[in-house]
């Protein structure tokens, strides 16, 4: 469950800005829209633990995250929170596969190999495991980052813009990928997004800037 | 998985920049490894050749000279003395004189020296014989290993020496073979390049350039000669076949203790007769000394460039870590804690300069290895090159601190990733 409450930040010589407060049960799906330069990048690295906002607070399963110290925050946000970014980015010297193992040895887990073979199975990249990132799709390459941000089997998922550099089938595709993964972990997913292309996915949508 | 191989997958990753790092590197490393590998294993020849020698006799002129020639056996000698001058030190009950083992140098055989000595001479260097028998009659020679690996020389083969180090026809003593009786086991010591003799050996070659005799002859006159030499004073003081009139090229002594009178001796010989002593210790650490300051330069000299390639090992992690900032975060994202981060950076530091050294190492093992035929070609002297010093082992460490202070500031940078501001 996540709860968020008063949450604000400001960046040096602007405006502070002021986000509605939310409240996520597990398994809920949540869409956040709004123009670009509104914050919504801003309000989901907030969300994850990545910018400690000027005010307020964030509750992950009855954590505030913004009390954690700062390795304690990576470690947490490494086990429970996953992450989906605009842009795919790995570590580049290693396979697909290495990439999955070294988010769940990170998170302090032991590499579990049945289960990234069965997440790259489901987001059907399997034939890629041994290949470098770079090698793939851009498609594939988001694939891919669901698979890491699920690896783990987080209580959240949040994603940050994953269909912009898609086309229409590509951008439906990652949206389905990303409810149906999550019902199947049991996590909730957040997306923040400007692309009115994947609304209809979403009941439950926030529109920040108003 | 340990991070150690994330470290050296991020460093594969980039091939050409590990390349040049590595060159760079195992440059420096390999040069400051020579220098010690190259000073160690001349020190150590040098003073087991000292063989236990307090004192060294010669004609008068450079004493280092002296010392190089008499023991090392690779300058020229500094002239001959008459043996009747140096007799008195010969004389089995001198008060402080153990041994006087004399020498009778200048000739060689295909640039191995043959030293004209007695059975005084083997034993300072624990010689001993792998085949054959020591010499007993003039012309018969022992040869060491090196001689014998290098020349093929076997037990009855005969050869001609020539004069000086030369190994031109014009200068051979056509009229006086020697014959090989003897092999010498392997003594790691300057042995190992000398044909042993006798000195009466010496004096044939020289003194009936002519018409040598059959060594039947020598023997029988040799004992004529002892005969007459009975007569005279010096019977008792050196052997009866080493005559007065003879000369030789240096005389070696050991000490029976050091004393003060030993200590006077030196001086005393150098201030009051034609001869000159020198005392090789002295000499040997005069050498190092000189030698020292030319082997610390360059050694410095490669220290530096070691240093200079730590620097490209930092510029090369600065580098890749301005690529990597945005896979550095997303490892925080992971959960990578920024502990993490400093070890990664610092290990692919510790990394390059462990893989530099390794081939640095090689490498100076290589060039000895290459160089040590033009070494032996050059002074006899045998290097060996894959005999592996201490000191390899220190300069290891001081390449890992090179690597991991090349490293710190980038592992620094990485500890403090924003998260934040590196990932949009």
């Amino acid at each position: 469950m996540l709860t968020t409450e008063n949450v604000s930040y400001k960046y040096q010589g602007r405006d502070s800005i002021k986000f509605p407060d939310l409240t996520l049960e597990s398994t809920a799906h949540c869409l956040i829209l709004g123009k670009s330069g509104v914050g919504k990048t801003t309000f989901l690295h907030i969300l994850a633990g990545l910018l400690k906002p000027t005010q307020g607070s964030i509750v992950i399963d009855q954590n505030d995250i913004y009390k954690f110290t700062a390795a304690g925050l990576d470690f947490y946000r490494g086990q429970h929170i996953g992450l989906v970014f605009q842009q795919p980015y790995f570590i580049q010297a290693i396979s697909l596969s290495e990439n999955l193992a070294w988010a769940q040895q990170f998170s302090g887990k032991h590499p579990n190999h049945e289960r990234i073979n069965e997440l790259l199975e489901r987001l059907q990249i399997i034939q890629h495991k041994n290949r470098l990132p770079s090698r793939l799709s851009i498609g594939e390459q988001q694939r891919a980052s669901i698979a890491r941000a699920l690896v783990n089997k987080p209580s959240i998922i949040l994603a940050d813009e994953p269909t912009s550099a898609l086309d229409d089938d590509n951008a439906a595709e990652v949206v389905n990928l990303l409810r149906e993964q999550a019902e199947q972990d049991g996590a909730s997913l957040v997306i923040v997004t400007h692309d009115a292309r994947i609304k209809q996915h979403f009941h439950h949508q926030i529109l920040l800037g108003v | 998985m340990k991070l150690i191989k994330l470290s050296l997958q991020n460093l594969l990753h980039k091939p050409l920049q590990l390349t040049l790092s590595l060159i760079l590197f195992s440059l420096g490393i390999g040069l400051v490894a020579l220098m010690m590998i190259l000073n160690k294993q001349i020190t150590q020849k040098f003073e087991n050749n000292l063989a236990g020698i307090d004192l060294i006799i010669g004609a008068k002129g450079s004493p280092l000279q002296l010392v190089l020639n008499g023991l090392y056996h690779i300058d020229a000698p500094t002239g001959n003395i008459p043996l009747k001058e140096v007799q008195a030190f010969m004389n089995p009950n001198h008060p402080v004189i153990k041994k006087a083992i004399p020498l009778s140098l200048g000739d060689s055989y295909q640039g191995f020296r043959i030293v004209g000595t007695n059975m005084d001479f083997p034993p300072l260097y624990k010689a001993t014989l792998s085949e054959g028998a020591w010499w007993q009659n003039p012309m018969e020679v022992v040869i060491g290993s090196t001689i014998a690996s290098t020349t093929h020389l076997h037990i009855g083969d005969t050869f001609v020496s020539s004069h000086g180090l030369t190994t031109d026809d014009i200068n051979q003593h056509d009229h006086a073979p020697y014959i090989v009786v003897g092999i010498m086991k392997t003594t790691d010591a300057v042995a190992d390049q000398l044909i042993l003799t006798s000195a009466e050996s010496i004096w044939q070659v020289h003194e009936h350039p002519m018409e040598a005799a059959p060594v039947a002859e020598i023997i029988d006159s040799t004992a004529a000669h002892h005969d007459e030499a009975d007569e005279h004073e010096h019977e008792q003081i050196i052997p009866d076949t080493l005559q007065p009139e003879h000369d030789i090229t240096t005389l070696l002594i050991q000490f029976k203790a050091r004393n003060m009178q030993t200590l006077n001796m030196q001086r005393n010989i150098n201030q009051n007769t034609q001869l000159q002593a020198a005392t090789p210790a002295i000499e040997i650490n005069r050498l190092f000394s000189m030698m020292g300051i030319g082997f610390d330069a360059i050694q410095m000299l490669a220290w530096i460039i070691a240093f200079v390639s730590g620097l490209s090992i930092f510029i090369s992690l600065y580098n890749s870590l301005k690529e990597r900032r945005q896979e550095l975060a997303l490892m925080r994202t992971m959960g990578a804690r920024p502990a993490t981060l400093f070890q990664l950076i610092a290990l692919e530091g510790l990394l390059i300069a462990f893989l530099g050294f390794v081939v640095g190492i090689i490498t100076a093992h290589l060039v000895l290895y290459f160089g040590a035929d033009k070494i032996f070609e050059m002074y006899k002297y045998r290097i060996n090159p894959f005999a592996f010093i201490m000191e390899e082992f220190l300069l290891l460490i001081g390449a890992l601190m090179i690597g991991l202070v090349a490293a710190l500031i980038p592992a620094i940078q990485a500890y403090r990733t924003d998260i934040g501001k590196a990932i949009k």
